[in-house]
């Protein structure tokens, strides 16, 4: 009876306190549900086609497979910069290749064998970067393909021409059989990419929360700078109260922006021009993975409250680590932009973990069998933030 | 003020008979804060009787909010033992904190909220709900003075009504025992004056209250106890007019129109037991072996000479003085 007064007291007050701080309220609703709308629409055509720049494809011929007019033919499309290394044998040559797309030296590798027999045509096989977004490496495929296949056109031409009836005789000998391509396993199968608004949307949702850690920080320090928590301390309320007090309004105020976000993607972002958001069809999941990547974002601001000592540091220390959790986490850039390295860097942080969470309902149309890792690694990383806040503000509290 | 200098060297009071029942009971307290080199209470003895209105005075830096943090269980006693109506906060820590409500030096209030909602805020966080948080909260409301102002938030207040809630917020959830720390700092007379007449009836209808004030003059009115802190022990302890007859000295002030100070001081001067005039116009002060019994005989010899004293005090003039007397310190830096 008693705990339910003091719970309510500590509710109140803290919900009153939010609702009338207006920078945090701009930060943690408006600041989202415009970047949003901002960010999917500039970035929509990004999306949509990934040809940042050309593709950097690597020509491997092993000894004695007279690349010449296949080179020639990559070399004219614009889309790709090619680069030919001739040496080795072609198992060697194939096992370069393999390394030198996964580690993301190049986006394609094409490894040309040697012909066999005159009747047999070569092979030529096709690796591509599986870190590849998957319209980028679809068009690097057929961008490779477009130039086999004018390879083999060119050789029908030179048929036609020798045995044209009003051809002059025997022309010049036909050319060789181009190489068959060979696209190698796991060129196309891979993750489907998010749109623009299923980057966006969820990305800018996750900073927004994690920047609750800023207006979270600056109340507990007022509340310390101000006489307010010696009066507390002198009350018998426990410090459990007080800290449920402070977690439940910004779960509410999180969860509400992120209502608002989803929702402005799948109807207002279709209004203005942009493709629509799609949330996939597990409810369930996503709810999961949302009230996980809440519960983070608050454990992250209490820890941090715990340990600030001014407003100035809670607003720049808070700014900062919420800005590089996100710049790491692909919130900033989307992951499939980065290269290799920073995106296995990525998943140190929990807000990668939240995107990636939501990504696979969005994208890849999982449950919540597809969510649980992250939405798992969300709750340990939230209840270790919180246990020692938890810890940490008890000991404020009690006689010192 | 050079007449002070004749006042006996301090020396501390006896202390009051022990109260075999007191609403605080401290017994050879040493508080030091973390990290200090030194104690900032040490060895502190008072007994608080319930029923009575103390004031806490010191110079700033005695000790007095240190004291008070300790009572109040913010602080751990380096050595030395606190019961406030015979319980100690280790017993039973809810039901000691029920015991005490405290108005914390540093006004503890939520600026974004109104008066309303911060007493209710601080009401339920002491327990209260239902109809005994209504009537609490119209008290505070009242108490304070902040009936009509009551939907505006407090950040929009002025200094002194956001010290009256700070107040009242204390007394919401009506504790046996109030611990007031400055509590009119910035207060101006008029609502001082109401703060007082509130704290009286408080007081009266049983209340323990413990005040601690630089305004030496409020707690001359106020209080009819006090107990001096200096340096982080306790110097004197007692009945104001006990301490005040202590340090009443042989005092005689005397104000006149300023054209007859020159020949009062002639006459005084030729009087028997007047042993020392000084004069700073339009004041006169002197000191005689017994103020009370030569005072009708001044007064007839001024009178004779057709002047006429425009105000006479005897003693010393107030607790001010006697506070120096024992502290050698100012308790204000302004006066
Ligand atoms: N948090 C602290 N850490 C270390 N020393 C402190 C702390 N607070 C106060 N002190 C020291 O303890 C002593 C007593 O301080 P206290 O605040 O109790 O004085 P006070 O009598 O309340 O003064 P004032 O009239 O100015 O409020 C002072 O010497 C002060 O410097
Ligand atoms: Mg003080």
């Amino acid at each position: 009876m008693r705990r339910a007064a003091q719970l309510r007291g500590a509710l109140v007050k803290e919900t009153l306190g939010l609702l009338r701080d207006k920078e945090a309220l701009l930060m943690l609703i408006v600041m989202p549900a415009v970047f949003v709308l901002i960010m999917s629409l500039a970035l929509q055509d990004t999306f949509r086609q990934n040809i940042p720049r050309p593709m950097h494809l690597v020509f491997l011929a092993g000894q004695g497979a007279g690349p010449g007019r296949l080179l020639a033919a990559l070399r004219r499309e614009h889309s790709l910069a090619v680069s030919a290394q001739v040496s080795g044998d072609d198992r060697a040559e194939r096992a370069r290749a393999r390394t030198l797309v996964r580690e993301g030296h190049a986006a394609l590798a094409v490894v040309l064998g040697r012909a066999r027999h005159k009747a047999v045509p070569p092979t030529a096989v096709l690796y591509v970067n599986p870190a590849l977004p998957a319209q980028m490496r679809a068009l690097g495929i057929s961008l490779v393909r477009r130039a086999f296949a004018r390879v083999a056109a060119d050789r029908l031409a030179s048929i036609v021409r020798r045995v044209a009836p009003h051809g002059r005789g025997a022309g010049p000998e036909p050319l060789a059989r181009p190489a068959r391509l060979v696209v190698a396993k796991g060129g196309l199968d891979g993750a489907p990419v998010p749109t623009s608004a299923q980057q966006n949307a969820p990305a800018w949702a996750l900073l927004a929360m994690f920047f609750l850690t800023v207006p979270l920080s600056v109340a507990v320090i007022k509340e310390r700078q101000q006489g307010i928590i010696t009066r507390l301390r002198a009350l018998p309320v426990p410090s459990w109260v007080l800290l449920a007090g402070k977690i439940l309004p910004y779960f509410l105020i999180n969860t509400l922006q992120l209502l608002m976000v989803l929702g402005e993607g799948m109807y207002v972002l279709p209004l203005l021009g942009g493709d629509a958001l799609t949330v996939g069809h597990a409810p369930f999941a996503l709810a999961l993975v949302a009230a996980a990547a809440n519960l983070a974002a608050i454990g992250y601001g209490l820890l941090l409250a715990t340990f600030v000592q001014s407003q100035e540091q809670a607003t720049s220390f808070g700014a900062v680590s919420v800005l590089i959790m996100a710049a790491i986490g692909g919130i900033l850039v989307p992951k499939m932009v980065m290269p290799a390295a920073m995106q296995e860097l990525s998943v140190i942080s929990p807000m990668s973990w939240g995107l990636d969470g939501f990504q696979a309902i969005f994208v890849r149309g999982d449950g919540l069998a597809g969510v649980l890792p992250d939405t798992l690694r969300l709750l340990g990383f939230g209840a270790v933030c919180l246990i020692v806040a938890a810890v940490r503000f008890h000991r404020e509290l009690r006689p010192q | 003020m050079a007449a002070l200098s004749s006042t006996p060297a301090p020396e501390p009071l006896a202390p009051p008979p022990a109260q075999t029942d007191p609403a605080v009971d401290i017994q050879d307290l040493f508080g030091r804060y973390r990290r200090a080199d030194r104690d900032s209470i040490e060895g502190v003895s008072l007994a608080v009787r319930k029923g009575a209105l103390l004031g806490l005075l010191g110079p700033n830096g005695a000790g007095k909010t240190t004291l008070l943090n300790m009572l109040c269980a913010l602080m751990r006693p380096r050595a030395g033992t606190i019961a406030v109506h015979g319980l100690r906060f280790a017993q039973a820590p809810d039901a000691y904190k029920d015991l005490i409500g405290l108005a914390p030096q540093s006004l503890a209030l939520y600026p974004r909220l109104t008066a309303r909602e911060n007493l209710e805020t601080f009401g339920r966080l002491s327990g209260l709900s239902g109809v005994r948080l209504r009537e609490r909260v119209a008290f505070g409301l009242e108490f304070a003075g902040l009936q009509d102002l009551s939907h505006r938030r407090v950040e929009t207040y002025s200094g002194g009504q956001q010290r009256r809630l700070n107040l009242a917020t204390t007394l919401l959830p009506d504790p046996p025992v109030l611990v007031l720390d400055e509590p009119t700092v910035g207060i101006d007379p008029q609502s001082r004056h109401a703060i007082h007449e509130n704290l009286r009836a408080l007081n009266r209808a049983g209340k323990t209250i413990i005040y601690t004030s630089h305004y030496l003059d409020e707690v001359e009115q106020l209080c009819d106890e006090i107990a001096v802190l200096d340096g982080g022990r306790l110097i004197a302890q007692g009945a104001i007019g006990a301490l005040l007859a202590r340090f009443t000295g042989k005092r005689i002030e005397l104000r006149f129109d300023p054209r007859s100070v020159e020949a009062a001081a002639d006459i005084l001067r030729t009087m028997a037991g007047v042993e020392d005039v000084t004069i700073a116009s339009p004041q006169l002060a002197l000191v005689t072996d017994d103020p009370y019994r030569r005072l009708p005989a001044i007064l007839k010899r001024l009178a004779h000479a057709r002047i006429r004293p425009l105000s006479v005090a005897v003693g010393a003039r107030d607790l001010e003085q006697a506070f120096l007397a024992l502290t050698g310190t100012q308790l204000r830096d302004e006066p």
